[in-house]
């Protein structure tokens, strides 16, 4: 049986299509609440709905940021720029859970109360007080405290409204295979969207991150026009900073069970702190806060699953890179030799 | 494409390619200028790498498939469909250091004065790449592949 390729869109139209790319991102969470129709609630995924905070915020406003992940990070930042009064409230027992351990999240934690951000974990909100406009939040801990804006980042969820009704089998995301086909033929996703394949859990998960999309997107795009790409999988990786405090992790950064070895080092002098994370003789995880400089020589080493036995032992030093690195491995990357 | 390599059989480390990468991108062309005058100094967008008796400097590769192209979120950093240079549009950096995350030879040097990131452009403005040019020992050279 020939199966009738179509879309149908908003306005009844339909597409006719050979391949077809779901790419339709990620939309914010919005936890169900009571008083969510109060005015200054929003998310913070948009640059409108930036541009819109940023006008209706005034110096001395009091902001409520529920979410302390990268979203709620980011949007704290620019609040207390502006000269709001901010508190993170966050479920987690620390800021940036997922990019950050205890550790590394007290020293970011730390930058950030000294800026007079104020932050409440264990805790989420429970309900928004107010007539028109929201005038107080309650929290689940029993706390109540005035606010005038309240932003949720609790971060982003699959788009998968558009594959609703069709046989597109969807887990978190739409799953993907890792040519990023769905389980029909013909039919694509990538990004956000989408529950591709991560090298480093060795099973698919949702990594809504741009690098992630963007190598994804290709390996959709590739093998849509007939040329075959399997892609090696992604990670999860960011970047990301508050003002003079730099934090850039990737993979597993607090390790599930305890086949995997971790190091560490501290200077609290200078607020740095990194941590490696291996598993055998491969590097599958590490955070860098300040001490950032060439931490794509790590990310290499996980992409690449290099084994670093033979210079294990300097992977933490100040200077390490590829000097460290045995000859050949060296000279096979910096004088392009690397069989592709 | 033709790329800077390094032969680090006859590096001495003595880091004149530092120097003069730095006087090729600083707004003088001269040493003395560009370390006595230039208040925003550039940083150099080479790193020379030690553990003696071993040396060698290392500048970007310009990858076929460039993660930092990839990766980059403003879409500043372009690979050039011709000539394969891999350069990073200032104007659009927003200093993010996603490059800084993704390229494996630790090759962008992040420029925290000006929040942008820095890397080797080949010397484009000049058409030669200062530091091999420069490099006393001939421990650097330019050329298409070894």
């Amino acid at each position: 049986m020939r199966i009738k390729k179509n879309v149908m869109l908003e306005n009844g139209d339909f597409v006719s299509y050979d391949k077809l790319l779901i790419a339709t991102g990620g939309k914010p969470f919005v936890p169900p609440i009571n008083g969510l129709e109060k005015k200054n609630i929003q998310t913070f995924i948009k640059l409108d709905e930036a541009k819109s905070l940023k006008s209706s915020v005034k110096p001395n406003s009091k902001v409520v940021i529920v979410g302390g992940g990268l979203i709620g990070f980011k949007a704290a930042e620019g609040l207390h720029e502006l000269g709001a009064d901010v508190t993170i409230v966050e479920l987690a027992d620390r800021i940036l859970s997922t990019i950050l351990d205890n550790e590394s999240a007290s020293i970011v934690t730390k930058r950030l109360t000294g800026d007079g951000i104020k932050i409440k974990l264990n805790t989420t909100v429970d309900e928004i007080i107010g007539d028109d406009y929201i005038k107080e939040v309650h929290l689940k801990n029993g706390e109540t405290f005035p606010a005038d804006h309240l932003i949720f980042a609790i971060g982003v969820t699959p788009n998968t409204d558009v594959v609703k009704g069709t046989s597109i089998k969807v887990n978190r995301g739409i799953l993907v295979d890792k040519n990023m086909k769905t389980n029909l033929d013909d039919v694509y996703a990538a990004g956000d969207v989408a529950e591709g394949y991560d090298m480093l859990i060795d099973s698919n998960r949702v990594v809504p991150i741009w690098p992630s999309a963007y190598m994804q997107g290709e390996t959709a795009g590739l093998n849509m026009v007939g040329i075959e790409n399997a892609t090696k999988g992604t990670f999860p990786m960011n970047s990301i900073g508050y003002k003079d405090t730099y934090i850039i992790t990737a993979g597993i950064i607090n390790p599930p069970d305890s086949s995997y070895d971790v190091i560490t080092k501290a200077d609290y002098d200078k607020n740095s702190y990194k941590k490696i994370v291996l598993k055998g003789n491969n590097v599958v995880g590490f955070i860098l806060i300040n001490d950032v400089d060439r931490a794509g020589i790590y990310t290499g080493l996980i992409r690449d699953r290099i084994d670093v036995s033979p210079f294990k032992d300097h992977l933490m030093k100040d200077d390490f890179g590829y000097v460290y690195f045995p000859k050949d491995l060296r000279k096979s990357k910096m004088l392009d030799l690397e069989v592709h | 494409m033709k790329k800077v390599y390094a032969k680090e059989e006859v590096c001495v480390g003595c880091k004149l390619c530092e120097v003069y990468c730095i006087t090729s991108h600083s707004r003088y062309k001269d040493v003395l200028k560009a370390y006595k005058f230039d208040s925003n100094r550039p940083a150099p967008r080479i790193v020379v790498e030690e553990n003696r008796p071993l040396s060698f400097s290392l500048q970007c590769r310009h990858c076929d498939d460039a993660p930092c192209v990839k990766a980059c979120i403003t879409g500043a950093m372009q690979k050039d469909p011709v000539t394969g240079v891999v350069t990073c549009d200032t104007d659009k950096c927003v200093g993010c250091w996603t490059c800084v995350l993704v390229c494996g030879f630790g090759a962008i040097v992040r420029d925290t004065n000006n929040k942008i990131a820095s890397k080797c452009d080949l010397c484009a403005e000049s058409g030669e790449p200062a530091c091999v040019k420069n490099c006393p020992n001939e421990a650097l050279v330019y050329e298409g592949g070894i």
